[in-house]
């Protein structure tokens, strides 16, 4: 073992971590964590220059002096911070350091071993290296350390390596090939650098720092009292934006200027081109992609990221099996394939007009529906699930003459990949073979239990409205079991299918980080009962033996409820406004609930008049702030507003409805405004306007 | 009354612009910089923007001083706001109507200095050029060689005949 790989131990490195420096990056700091620290990254020229390092990658530039490069080179990456000093502040300077790791061992002064601070420190200790050095580790991971800073006497500090090593707390991005990668979190999107169209990776260092106060007297070694030793070094996280480059014989950090950054025609530029075709309709991005190689991908890349139908994908297979289509070998076609596959971020299908219904796509349809689709295209093995493996969103809405296969909802569950986030599907489902006229009651739990068995699944939306959807005992454990797993992802449900809403209401309590929360009741369970049942959703035994928590979704921010049920007591229903949402909630009932509210108020005006002010004050007073009106609801809502004859309580209703009174008199609402003026008599007559 | 903060934006050429910092700071990036360095009185370089086109890009930034900033960190979802509002403002119409150097000048000095709605114009612009072109016309248009094979071309324009009436 050579005296080099000794000393990688004695910076507790351990050699297999060691990434072989075989790539080119940059390093920018461009981003700071918390408190006062340096400002920014500074890199100066000691004046003495001799026992220099490599200086030709460091920059007095301000724009530039951001960045640190690394250079090729078959060791670690070496790259150490230095300070150079203002008054009363400290900028971090960020230097490349060549690549004998034997520099490293101390840390200290300048460049070299134990160096006296104030020997390498000159012009008064413009440019002391008060930090760390870093690695890049066969993960990715940058690791820094952190040095210490050792008064020897004097005005002499010596600096050293101490044995306590910082990682780096999030990695991002890969850039396969002869590039360099710091990549960990395939999650997130990937960034371009603006100018050179390079993939950005971002890394989140710590850094070193110091707080030295300035020198007594000029031309003095700042030397920092010891009452600030103890502060001396404190860490910063960095936020480094790592670009890629490519590597060459002449990749000077220098020359670094990529053939991209040189790039003066925007239109080769991927990302320009996206963004332009993004106001490109999809003919017209389909013709972009026919104008060159480097404007295909792009072009296809927008086209295809928003899929309307499904049937242009399955188009795909008849053409390649189609006779007079050039023949490709089965790897070809299979890459052919998932070259569209993997662009698509968004499918919706509505099989009420999607292309699926012509004779050779719908084939291809049904291939796909039986899992039968490497009997069609021999070459071609598909994954049984996700067949958009990037897929996000996914609505599916079923219509009328529509056969789904032996599992009514099985066509869906292919498309199901861990990378969903939103899923949306509504219709009538039917298996094979029953007519139109009628359809059999769907059991979902297979459904449910493909969602159950996708490992990674994390939605953040589902939408529910299976018509045909019918309770079976079967499907209890899967939809409870998936409710279960989503409740700290979910963060949108909504449902417009009454029998789910009645029999899995209690599972729906357990969705604690809803945003919001849809449903329609139906005709079977009215509103306040649909949001006591909420409130109650606890199991019986913790009911009667805990006090039930009066807010069960903290960060509800929408409640809808459509409910054609009649409501027992419309009191009841505000009153669980207030108590069951977090204040921040809207309410928006549907029509019903409005009908309702308003019905009965009519009644007991009918009834009695003299309670009738206190209840409406109550509405107005309780509910008012959380209700969102809508155009329909907001006629028969005002209307009885006139028995409260007060102006003052109708600007307090318009200012709780957030409604300012000149746009209820001048705006969409002007002819409600005229029956809310109405209620007012001659007291207060508001100009209208036509 | 003290004038309003000003701040040296220097081009590639060497030229310096004594501009407001509001009207500087409608690039994400200067606004970057100016954070990060704290009021200077350096002046801040912009090595990829040369002169004529930064008096172009600060010309548009004036205009534009007053109008709200354009979220941080823009929510996905917003994307489909500005992908809807594809019409260009009368005086970005005239502001953009200069020759096609010009205006690929304009966008990459955008892009770099981290305009949005600069960029947005710019993209716009060249998307309606686009418009109603054949593949053909584009290549005319912007001198862009063809390196498809016939057949290459076809099989493309077959697997995206889809899009063609939508």
């Amino acid at each position: 073992m050579s005296r080099k790989d000794n000393k990688h131990k004695s910076l507790q490195v351990a050699d297999a971590e060691l990434l072989p420096g075989y790539q080119v990056g940059r390093l920018r700091v461009v981003y700071e964590e918390g408190g006062t620290g340096p400002y920014y990254i500074n890199c100066g020229q000691p004046a003495d220059s001799s026992d220099q390092p490599d200086m030709r990658h460091v920059t007095t530039n301000i724009h530039e002096a951001l960045i640190v490069i690394f250079t090729s080179s078959p060791e670690p990456h070496q790259i150490m911070c230095t300070n150079s000093r203002r008054p009363h502040s400290w900028n971090l300077g960020i230097q490349l350091f060549p690549v004998d790791i034997s520099e490293f061992h101390s840390l200290v002064g300048a460049w070299g071993a134990t160096v006296p601070f104030s020997a390498k420190v000159p012009n008064t200790g413009q440019y002391q290296i008060v930090s760390s050095l870093w690695n890049v580790l066969s993960d990715g991971t940058l690791r820094a350390t952190l040095t210490e800073l050792k008064r020897v006497s004097g005005d002499h500090y010596t600096m050293l390596v101490p044995s306590e090593s910082y990682l780096t707390t999030t990695v991002y991005a890969e850039i396969p090939g002869p590039t360099i990668s710091f990549v960990k979190d395939p999650g997130v999107t990937r960034a371009f650098h603006p100018a050179s169209g390079h993939p950005i990776a971002r890394a989140r260092l710590f850094a070193a720092f110091a707080l030295v106060d300035a020198p007594a007297q000029p031309g003095a070694v700042g030397i920092p009292p010891s009452s600030l030793l103890s502060v001396l070094y404190s860490t910063a996280n960095y936020l480094i934006t790592a670009m890629a480059n490519k590597p060459g014989p002449e990749n000077e950090p220098d020359s670094g200027e990529s053939e991209a950054m040189r790039e003066t025609n925007p239109l080769l530029i991927p990302e320009i081109l996206i963004r332009i075709l993004e106001f490109a309709n999809p003919g017209e991005k389909a013709t972009a992609a026919r104008v060159c190689r480097r404007w295909s991908d792009p072009a296809l890349e927008a086209l295809w990221q928003d899929l309307p139908d499904l049937g242009p994908f399955l188009k795909i297979f008849v053409l390649l099996k189609d006779i007079t289509t050039p023949r490709m070998s089965p790897a070809a076609t299979l890459e052919r394939i998932k070259s569209y596959s993997a662009r698509v971020r968004t499918l919706r299908f509505k099989s009420s007009n999607s292309s699926i219904h012509e004779d050779d796509i719908a084939e291809v349809y049904r291939a796909l529906c039986n899992g039968t689709l490497q009997q069609y295209l021999p070459m071609v093995s598909l994954p049984s699930s996700g067949v958009f493996p990037n897929l996000r969103t996914l609505e599916w809405t079923a219509r009328q003459r529509q056969d789904h296969g032996k599992d009514a909802l099985g066509a869906v569950s292919h498309f199901i990949c861990p990378s969903l986030k939103h899923l949306h599907i509504s219709g009538t489902f039917r298996p094979l073979g029953w007519g139109f006229l009628w359809s059999p009651k769907v059991d979902c739990a297979p459904f449910f239990g493909t969602l159950n068995a996708m490992e990674g699944l994390r939605l953040e939306s589902l939408e529910f409205r299976v018509l045909n959807f019918a309770k079976e005992p079967t499907q209890d454990n899967e939809v409870a079991l998936f409710l279960h797993r989503h409740q700290h992802t979910l963060l949108h449900f909504r449902t417009w299918t009454t029998n789910f809403v009645r029999h899995f209401q209690k599972d729906l309590c357990g969705l604690s980080r809803l945003r919001s929360l849809e449903v329609n009741a139906g005709d079977q369970l009215e509103a306040s009962a649909f949001i006591e049942g909420l409130a109650s959703g606890a199991p019986e035994m913790e009911r009667s033996a805990l006090p039930i928590s009066p807010v069960r979704f903290e960060k509800l921010q929408l409640l809808y409820i459509q409910s054609s049920a009649e409501p027992e007591d419309p009191e009841e229903l505000v009153r669980y406004f207030a108590d069951i949402l977090p204040p921040e909630a809207i309410f928006k009932g549907g029509y019903d609930s409005w009908k309702q509210i308003v019905d009965t108020l009519e009644r007991a005006r009918a009834n009695h008049p003299e309670t009738l002010q206190e209840q409406y004050g109550e509405i107005i007073e309780v509910a008012c702030p959380r209700l969102s009106a809508t155009d329909v609801d907001v006629g028969p809502f005002v209307e009885p507003c006139g028995c409260l004859q007060n102006s003052e309580k109708l600007e307090r209703t318009a200012s709780l409805w957030d409604w300012s009174l000149s746009k209820i008199r001048t705006g969409a609402w002007a002819g409600d405004c005229r029956l809310l003026v109405q209620g007012f008599g001659s007291e207060k007559k508001a100009p209208v306007s036509p | 009354m003290s004038a309003a903060p000003q701040v040296t934006l220097e081009s590639s050429d060497g030229e310096k612009f004594k501009v407001d910092k509001e009207v500087a700071e409608r690039s994400v990036l200067i606004k970057n910089m100016i954070e990060d360095v704290g009021e200077s009185d350096n002046p801040i370089p912009l090595p990829n923007v040369n002169a004529s086109v930064l008096k172009k890009v600060l010309e548009y930034c004036e205009h534009h001083r007053g109008d709200p900033l354009p979220a941080a960190d823009a929510d996905p979802s917003n994307d489909d706001n500005r992908k809807r509002a594809t019409e260009i403002s009368d005086w970005d119409q005239k502001f953009i109507q200069v020759d096609q150097e010009m205006l690929f000048e304009i966008i990459l000095a955008a892009n770099y200095m981290d305009i949005k709605p600069l960029l947005d114009v710019g993209c716009k612009t060249v998307a309606n050029m686009i418009k109603g072109k054949t593949p053909e016309e584009i290549r005319k248009l912007f001198n862009i060689v063809n390196d498809f094979t016939p057949e290459e071309e076809a099989q493309i324009k077959k697997e995206n005949e889809w899009a063609e009436d939508r």
